[in-house]
């Protein structure tokens, strides 16, 4: 077959390849469990008009290899400029600028602004795993120093503060309640970590030396996993994190059944 | 202007002799200030001659690169056969990962283009007889070639070479054995990219000032083919970004090797506590990507040029919108020194600066839209020669859109949230900056070659390597994009420990590395057709692709010390002019004068064969 | 120049408008065309295989290579002062007592750029003399400023200011020692200079190496001021 034959039918066929991958969605989104619907959906719309643009610019490629590839009798054309067409591509282009902009800004917006009434947890990263402060029954976190972080005090806790004694650290999972807003804190304790949970679409890192932060509602129950997002050396693909959301109830209960500071040092 | 009527006689002249070919008694060689090479050192070796480097670049890049290749064959190994092989465990795993990084996008991208094209085609096309400045050009090569050295040499040392991953984050990358080789490969890593930053900065200086100085007569800036101005606007780039990171190496050398904290806050690495305090990791960050995001468009503004070259050339029509072309270039240019933050979206930087990144990185995309309508446009009603150097231009541009689109998801700072180092990341520079980057490389490569040796390229290995290329490269990258939607992050020695990463992920990897080896094969091709058709490929003719540019008219080929015989060329039209007649050969070349053609001989070369087959 | 309305061509067939192109090459031409005489400038011969370009810009190119490097290290140190700033704008920066012989350096600084001045006013003038007393002076206070430079690192490292100390003192040692490095780059063309003037010397037509020297070593001052602005100011 002629290369000007088979060049288009290539392309077209690659065009239905990823088309048909993105509209089967063999890989896709995994299940969304948070609030951040408003995400999925301005990535539908950056998918659609920038896999519209795709698909264009690949048929008018094939079609200009099929109809203009090289053969007797055919001539160029000599066609330099043509500024009223230009003008043209360029509003179309822009519009469909905004039209990502748009959804992407006003959301944005939201995502950076935790409610003021949100759940406050602190998420520590280490070489490799999380670990989680609660707040405790006085709805405060604790002093923490960075003089202070060891393996036993991943948060560094300043012991003496009052305010610690209440507070409650696990290794062991991230517990969350069902239906209300969470405002994580991230601290790191040696390199850049980034705590990710695909099924509620945000991430954030984790940097030594500061607090960052993001915010979420969970709205399904069950059991996450958390990857490190931020690669951070040879344990890099093994810092699992486990996140359950739970009913309101049923994480209470836990939150209560955890000994807090106090309690765990006199364990000790 | 001169207000002669352009006989048929002058045009064939233009067309086939070559440039003062006619001017006897000249001795063709000799060139008043030039460095007339003598021995074989100062020929091959130590050569001011700016052909003579523009090849030493090449070869030393384009091996760096098969380096930077068989590394991403390890990193294939285990992602494709997790656990089968034991040779590569998590640590030579993510040294290589890194490595790859460095050397494909450092050594290997940036030292091709402007080091290698740059240097070949900035004097032939602009009609000059060498670089501004030679010795620094042969200096800038040299030092060049003592930062692959102490980069090879890093492979060696204790601990091995860095493996933080290519944007070399601190803390990660100098806290004792938080990654491997912090001890010593860190050290070699920056010091080697400070000799090539050293070398990148010679080279700019040289390639600024000679677009600038010593165009020929007749070559007005606008007249410059689109090649010439993707790699000036690229040089002055590297003048204006490269010093970010030489001062962000220059630190990160001092934390790793004299105790500083620039970018290490107080720490406790594996529980212990650090005698390090007071420094901030995300200003690394803004250091590396200040420099980080003008180089990914110094590695692309040179490929969009020679596209643009190659498109007009094998279309036999002229470039759409040259002046369209021109300011969309000089847009990305400026606009790629404000965008540098879109990589740290989620690094905990105030989020606020999300809204101007966000929108600033969106609005490149319309310049860089602007080229690909331009390239279609271009090809619309050609006459398209499909010879290899098409093939890949028009790889080119289907590579590029879909680089350049997935790009969009991630310019958007909500977006960003869920894919920021997925493997939708992973697909889209690769696609973006490693597949299209190559496909205008290789075009450039298989159209300049005859120009450069005299020989042609062997033309069906040319079509085994670009389908392989071409549709292995799609079948390799876009499987990770849509990974990356499914969440399945990037840098990851294995993915056995996660549910929500769907069984068939294995699949697709097996069949990605599968792909990655064909791909490989036909590089290894294309290495073969190169070295063969160094000595051993058919002649070719003067101008073998009818090309209006001045770089095939000099008086042999390849073209002597000091290009152009006895007297510079004059030029006195764009590169561009094709499809001017209906029978005979279709366009003029850039020597030929302007005035009107007398209207009697529309058709002004009959004997002629039909233009440009070459090796189509 | 005759523009042509594309857009008109394209509601034609193919070979008309071919046609009329091939009539009207005088009118079509490269954007921007001209006659491409405008900025012509034969016979430069400042450098290396200069002489060749016509189109060149009304600029001798080693000043403009030179303003392209001056471009380059400005790049460079305004992006350590930007670090230097955000820096040193966070809570925990410790200031520390500058040595005083800063103040002599700059001192020894400011004379150096004014002896080059000097040396480059005086060849203007036609006033050799004049040139190689400002122009050996220039280079001696240039070399003294580093010594004074290295003088004030080792005040400050006996004092316990060391390079680790502290960010503040990292700092200082790093836009210092950078800014050294760029010192005795200039001592390098200094150098140069000198050999000129006292081999093939400078006349009034004549003196861009000179020029140039002295364009470096203003640059040096002021990248100097600035810096040490800031670190007096933190």
């Amino acid at each position: 077959m002629s290369i000007g034959i088979l060049l288009p039918a290539v392309l077209v066929f690659i065009v239905e390849v990823i088309v048909a991958m993105a509209v089967t969605r063999l890989w896709w989104l995994t299940p969304l469990a948070s609030n951040w619907g408003s995400i999925d959906t301005t990535l539908v719309v950056t998918l659609v008009i920038t896999g519209l643009a795709f698909i264009a610019v690949n048929l008018f490629l094939a079609y200009v290899v099929l109809r203009y590839r090289s053969r007797e009798g055919l001539r160029a054309v000599f066609l330099p400029d043509h500024p009223a067409l230009e003008k043209w591509l360029i509003i179309g282009t822009g519009i469909g600028i905004i039209g990502l902009l748009a959804p992407g800004l006003y959301y944005y917006a939201q995502a950076i602004r935790p409610p003021a009434d949100a759940m406050v947890v602190e998420i520590i990263g280490f070489q490799w795993g999380w670990s989680y402060r609660y707040l405790g029954a006085d709805g405060q976190l604790g002093r923490s120093e960075l003089a202070l972080m060891s393996r036993e005090n991943p948060f560094g806790l300043d012991l003496a503060d009052p305010a610690s004694q209440d507070d409650i650290v696990t290794f062991e999972a991230l517990h969350l309640p069902v239906g209300k807003p969470v405002h994580v804190r991230l601290r790191a304790q040696d390199v850049v970590h980034s705590f990710y949970i695909p099924q509620f679409r945000m991430k954030q890192d984790s940097v030594p030396g500061m607090v960052t932060q993001m915010w979420f509602v969970p709205t399904k129950t069950g059991t996450y996993e958390g990857a490190c997002a931020e690669y951070c050396g040879l344990g890099h693909f093994a810092m699992r994190a486990v996140i359950v959301v739970q009913e309101g109830e049923a994480f209470e209960t836990w939150l209560h059944n955890q000994p807090n500071v106090a309690q765990a040092r006199a364990q000790q | 202007m001169a207000d002669q009527t352009v006989t048929r006689g002058d045009v064939e002249q233009a067309r086939d002799e070559p440039h003062a070919a006619h001017q006897e008694g000249h001795e063709p060689h000799h060139v008043p200030g030039s460095h007339e090479p003598g021995s074989f050192w100062s020929r091959y070796v130590f050569s001011q001659d700016h052909k003579v480097i523009a090849l030493q670049y090449s070869i030393t890049a384009l091996l760096m690169g098969g380096l930077g290749m068989a590394l991403s064959w390890m990193l294939r190994l285990q992602l494709g056969f997790p656990g089968s092989f034991e040779v590569v465990h998590p640590a030579n795993y993510y040294q290589a990962l890194t490595q790859h990084g460095m050397i494909m996008i450092v050594y290997t991208l940036t030292a091709l283009l402007l080091g290698g094209f740059g240097n070949y085609l900035i004097p032939l096309m602009l009609g000059a007889r060498d670089m501004a400045y030679p010795f620094l050009n042969m200096a800038s090569y040299w030092v060049y070639f003592i930062s692959v050295v102490v980069l090879l040499v890093g492979f060696a040392v204790p601990g091995g070479p860095s493996g933080a991953g290519w944007t070399l984050y601190p803390p990660l990358s100098v806290l004792p054995n938080a990654s491997p080789g912090t001890e010593w490969g860190i050290r070699f890593m920056l010091l080697s990219l400070a000799l090539f930053i050293a070398s990148a900065t010679m080279g700019g200086l040289n390639y600024v000032t000679t677009v600038l100085q010593l165009r020929t007569r007749g070559m007005t800036l606008m007249r410059m083919p689109l090649t010439v101005w993707g790699i000036f606007l690229a040089a002055i780039m590297t003048l204006l970004a490269f010093p970010a990171l030489f001062v962000g190496a220059v630190m990160l050398l001092l934390d790793s090797a004299a105790g500083t904290s620039f970018f290490i806050p107080r720490v406790a690495l594996f529980g212990e506590q650090l005698a390090r305090e007071g420094g901030n990791p995300l200003l690394w960050q803004h250091l590396f990507w200040y420099f980080g995001h003008p180089e990914v468009y110094v590695v692309i503004l040179p490929v969009m040029g020679i596209v643009s070259d190659l498109v007009s050339t094998h279309s036999r029509k002229p470039i759409f919108g040259y002046r369209m072309m021109v300011w969309s270039l000089i847009t990305i240019a400026v606009l790629s020194f404000v965008v540098w933050a879109h990589h740290m979206y989620t690094s905990g930087m105030n989020p606020y600066f999300g809204f101007f990144f966000t929108i600033s990185t969106l609005v490149i995309a319309i310049p860089s839209a602007i080229k690909t309508y331009n390239w279609l446009l271009t090809l619309w009603r050609g006459n398209l020669q499909l010879t290899v150097p098409m093939l890949f231009a028009i790889g080119f541009i289907s590579t590029f859109a879909i680089g350049g689109l997935t790009g969009l998801f991630l310019g958007n700072a909500l977006i960003d949230a869920p894919l920021h180092d997925t493997y939708f990341v992973v697909g889209h520079f690769h696609l973006v900056m490693g597949v299209s980057a190559l496909m205008g490389l290789f075009g450039g490569i298989y159209h300049w070659f005859p120009k450069v040796t005299g020989r042609m390229l062997n033309a069906t290995l040319g079509k085994i390597h670009f389908w392989a290329s071409f549709v292995g490269a799609y079948a390799i990258f876009t499987p990770m994009l849509f990974l990356g939607f499914a969440g399945v992050p990037r840098r990851y020695y294995a993915f056995d420990l996660y549910q929500f990463i769907p069984p068939s992920a294995d699949t697709v990897n097996v069949f990605i590395s599968v792909a990655t080896w064909v791909v490989g094969a036909a590089q290894i091709l294309f290495a073969a057709n190169l070295a063969w058709s160094a000595f051993r490929g058919p002649r070719a003719e003067r101008n073998p692709w009818k090309s209006a540019g001045l770089e095939w008219q000099t008086p042999t080929t390849p073209p002597p010390h000091g290009n152009w015989g006895a007297e510079l060329p004059e030029v006195h039209r764009w590169p561009y002019d094709y499809s001017l007649f209906d029978e005979g050969d279709d366009y003029l070349p850039q020597t030929v004068p302007a005035g009107p053609v007398a209207a009697s001989t529309p058709s002004i070369h009959d004997g002629a064969q039909k233009g440009g087959h070459g090796a189509g | 120049m005759a523009r042509r309305r594309a857009d008109t061509e394209l509601a034609e067939k193919a070979l008309p408008v071919r046609l009329r192109a091939a009539l009207r090459l005088g009118e079509w031409r490269a954007p921007g065309g001209g006659n491409g005489w405008r900025n012509g400038r034969d016979g430069r011969r400042d450098s290396g295989v200069g002489g060749f370009g016509s189109q060149a810009l009304p600029v001798p190119t080693s000043q403009l290579a030179l303003w392209l490097l001056l471009a380059t290290v400005t790049m460079a140190f305004s992006m350590m002062v930007t670090a230097y700033v955000v820096r040193s704008g966070l809570p925990d920066w410790q200031s520390f007592p500058k040595p005083r012989i800063l103040w002599l350096n700059t001192g020894l600084l400011v004379l150096s750029s004014a002896a080059l001045e000097r040396a480059k006013r005086s060849v203007e003038l036609g006033d050799a003399k004049r040139l190689r007393p400002s122009l050996m002076a220039g280079g001696i206070l240039g070399a003294l400023f580093v010594l004074g430079q290295l003088a004030a690192w080792r005040l400050m490292s006996q004092s316990g200011l060391t390079l680790q100390a502290n960010p503040s003192t990292s700092f200082f040692y790093l836009l210092t020692a950078v800014h050294g490095a760029h010192v005795l780059g200039g001592l390098v063309a200094w150098v140069r200079t000198w050999r000129t003037a006292r081999g093939r010397g400078y006349t009034s037509d004549d003196h861009l190496g000179l020029d140039l020297c002295a364009v470096y070593w203003h640059f040096l001052l002021l990248v100097w001021l600035v810096l040490f602005a800031l670190i007096g100011l933190a």
